[in-house]
């Protein structure tokens, strides 16, 4: 138990924390939902989360013909996923993500995160067990449980930048890994296409700032 | 309101009478999951199941799949006269499951062969025939299955396609099979270099056969197919391409269930496993399948276990142009027809 309440306070702490008050080039990152369509292969599924900022740094990157202002901005999520693989299996997993995102002044932004979570499969068929006396007999909701570490990689256009609307379209690919799958792992690929939409005054976020120069 | 739920009630009493209706169909298509000792595994049931015989596939690895086997003949003529059950094994194709290691023994894989069985008949009625198709590895899994109790009760007959019985026996006869086979290539002048190091290995190996020459064998086993002249092996790799969307295959699954550390651990346990000794029990009608360019799973088996057995129906067939992976598709599944025709 005190393992876990220091794990979740070592997650969280960045949340709680105060930010330094500075000023940015470019607008502050909020505390955003997501919601995107997942694609596991050619079978569909949904992505829902939260994300939160903890810190962004800001950094001005030299270059020919003048410089350009930066944001490095870190965010802890939680993401509901699911898809539906007809046959094989039905996933719901649930995934505590850190993400990182590099904001570019012209709109754009490249994405990376690491996750952590936990999956329930519920098998694509109807499922049936029998006993030693050869008594068959229907299982409802059978499946799996597993516990599964993630990594994606994506990119997409922040329309606060520009046009100061407060909504990001998005893309990424990611792996899912599971485990224990047949005492070894079991490996998803995803594709996600979705929205981050701000939402004012919604767990309200105040990110620590930094600034440098590179 | 009320009509909503009575229109919800109305499509779901619907869809449930459908379920009920497609269970004895022609053209079935359904997939169940049989759950047994920490292992779900899928069982796709195809085919004309109206006819209440299913030819239930017992494939090869272990850590293969049953996708291989609904090739076009199979699916063309087999399954529009009987119905296949195309059943994946623990850790194997679609088969799910979490830790379970420990149940990766011969005797569990005869236990679940018994319960999928079991199944069939529980969904399909008592009544239904079942023959089981074992192939390579395939045929362990039927031999534990076939010598054990009155497991054989269940089934109408067995039909061993290219398929081992006696594992360490197979080291043997696959040694002497690629020994004799690359000398009579060498005297021909054909790929003289690869049969040469082929025949070398084989010739300073003639001791007992530890796992790595047992791997070693089975590797020059599938190199040999490339080998002979007009002949062209069977490629998986292309089924699972044509197949991937349609068959909804989960190919990531299926590929790390073949590579999967733990079914290679079973492979050096099954060394001492043999059901040669108990082959005296089994009366069902049994049908023997080999290729002739087979060095995997030679003639021999089939051999010993058409001499072994004590049914009063058994046949042995030898395919001239087959290696291991039954490549004249359409005359095996011509074979398939005529025993079930025969023994149903």
């Amino acid at each position: 138990m005190k393992q876990l309440i220091f794990v979740l306070g070592t997650l969280l702490w960045p949340l709680l924390m105060e930010a330094q008050s500075a000023s940015l080039a470019l607008p502050m990152p909020q505390t955003s939902l997501k919601a995107a369509y997942l694609g596991s292969f050619v079978y569909p599924g949904f992505k829902l989360g939260l994300e939160r900022p903890y810190k962004v740094i800001q950094f001005q990157k030299n270059k020919k013909g003048g410089g350009e202002t930066m944001l490095k901005e870190r965010y802890l999520s939680a993401n509901l996923g699911y898809y539906h693989h007809e046959t094989f299996h039905d996933n719901v997993y649930l995934l505590l993500e850190h993400q990182k995102r590099r904001q570019h002044n012209n709109g754009w932004f490249l994405e990376s995160a690491a996750g952590i979570g936990f999956s329930r499969t519920f098998l694509g068929g109807t499922t049936y067990a029998v006993s030693e006396d050869g008594e068959v007999r229907r299982k409802n909701l059978a499946g799996h449980n597993y516990a599964v570490l993630s990594a994606s990689f994506g990119g997409g256009y922040n329309f606060a930048i520009e046009q100061g609307k407060s909504f990001k379209p998005y893309g990424k690919i990611s792996l899912l890994g599971m485990f224990p799958s047949n005492s070894f792992v079991y490996l998803r690929p995803t594709v996600e296409l979705g929205l981050v939409c701000a939402v004012p005054n919604f767990l309200k976020a105040n990110p620590t700032l930094k600034t440098k120069q590179q | 309101m009320k009509n909503i739920l009575l229109l919800i009630l109305l499509m779901l009493a619907f869809t449930a009478c459908q379920q009920e209706n497609n269970e004895l169909v022609p053209n079935a298509n359904e997939t169940i999951y049989v759950n047994n000792e920490g292992a779900s595994m899928r069982v796709n049931i195809r085919g004309n199941i109206a006819s209440k015989i299913v030819m239930l596939v017992v494939h090869g690895g272990p850590g293969g799949a049953s996708y291989f086997y609904r090739t076009q003949p199979a699916e063309e003529r087999l399954e529009r006269k009987y119905a296949v059950a195309y059943w994946d094994q623990r850790v194997a194709g679609a088969s799910q499951g979490g830790s379970n290691k420990g149940s990766l023994v011969m005797a569990q894989y005869g236990n679940d062969l018994k319960k999928i069985i079991q199944t069939l008949r529980y969904k399909y009625g008592e009544n239904l025939q079942v023959f089981l198709m074992g192939q390579s590895w395939g045929g362990m899994v039927c031999a534990q299955f076939m010598t054990e109790g009155n497991n054989q009760d269940l089934v109408s007959g067995w039909i061993s396609a290219n398929a081992v019985h006696n594992w360490g026996r197979n080291d043997s006869l696959s040694r002497a099979r690629l020994l004799d086979f690359g000398t009579a290539q060498i005297a021909l002048g054909k790929n003289t270099a690869k049969w040469q190091e082929i025949v070398d290995y084989c010739t300073a190996n003639v001791g007992g056969i530890t796992p790595e020459i047992s791997a070693k064998l089975n590797f020059y086993a599938y190199d040999a197919l490339e080998l002979i002249e007009g002949f062209t092996p069977f490629n998986e790799d292309e089924v699972i391409r044509k197949n991937l969307i349609s068959e909804k295959i989960p190919y990531t699954n299926a590929l790390l269930n073949l590579v999967n550390p733990a079914t290679k651990n079973l492979i050096n346990d099954l060394r001492g496993v043999e059901f040669s000794s108990k082959l005296y029990r089994i009366t069902k009608p049994v049908l023997a399948l080999s290729g002739n360019y087979d060095f995997v799973v030679p003639e021999g088996n089939a051999i010993e276990l058409i001499s072994k057995v004590s049914s009063t129906v058994k046949e042995r067939k030898l395919f001239m142009n087959s290696g291991h992976n039954l490549e004249e598709q359409g005359a095996y599944v011509d074979a398939f027809i005529k025993f079930l025709d025969e023994n149903k």
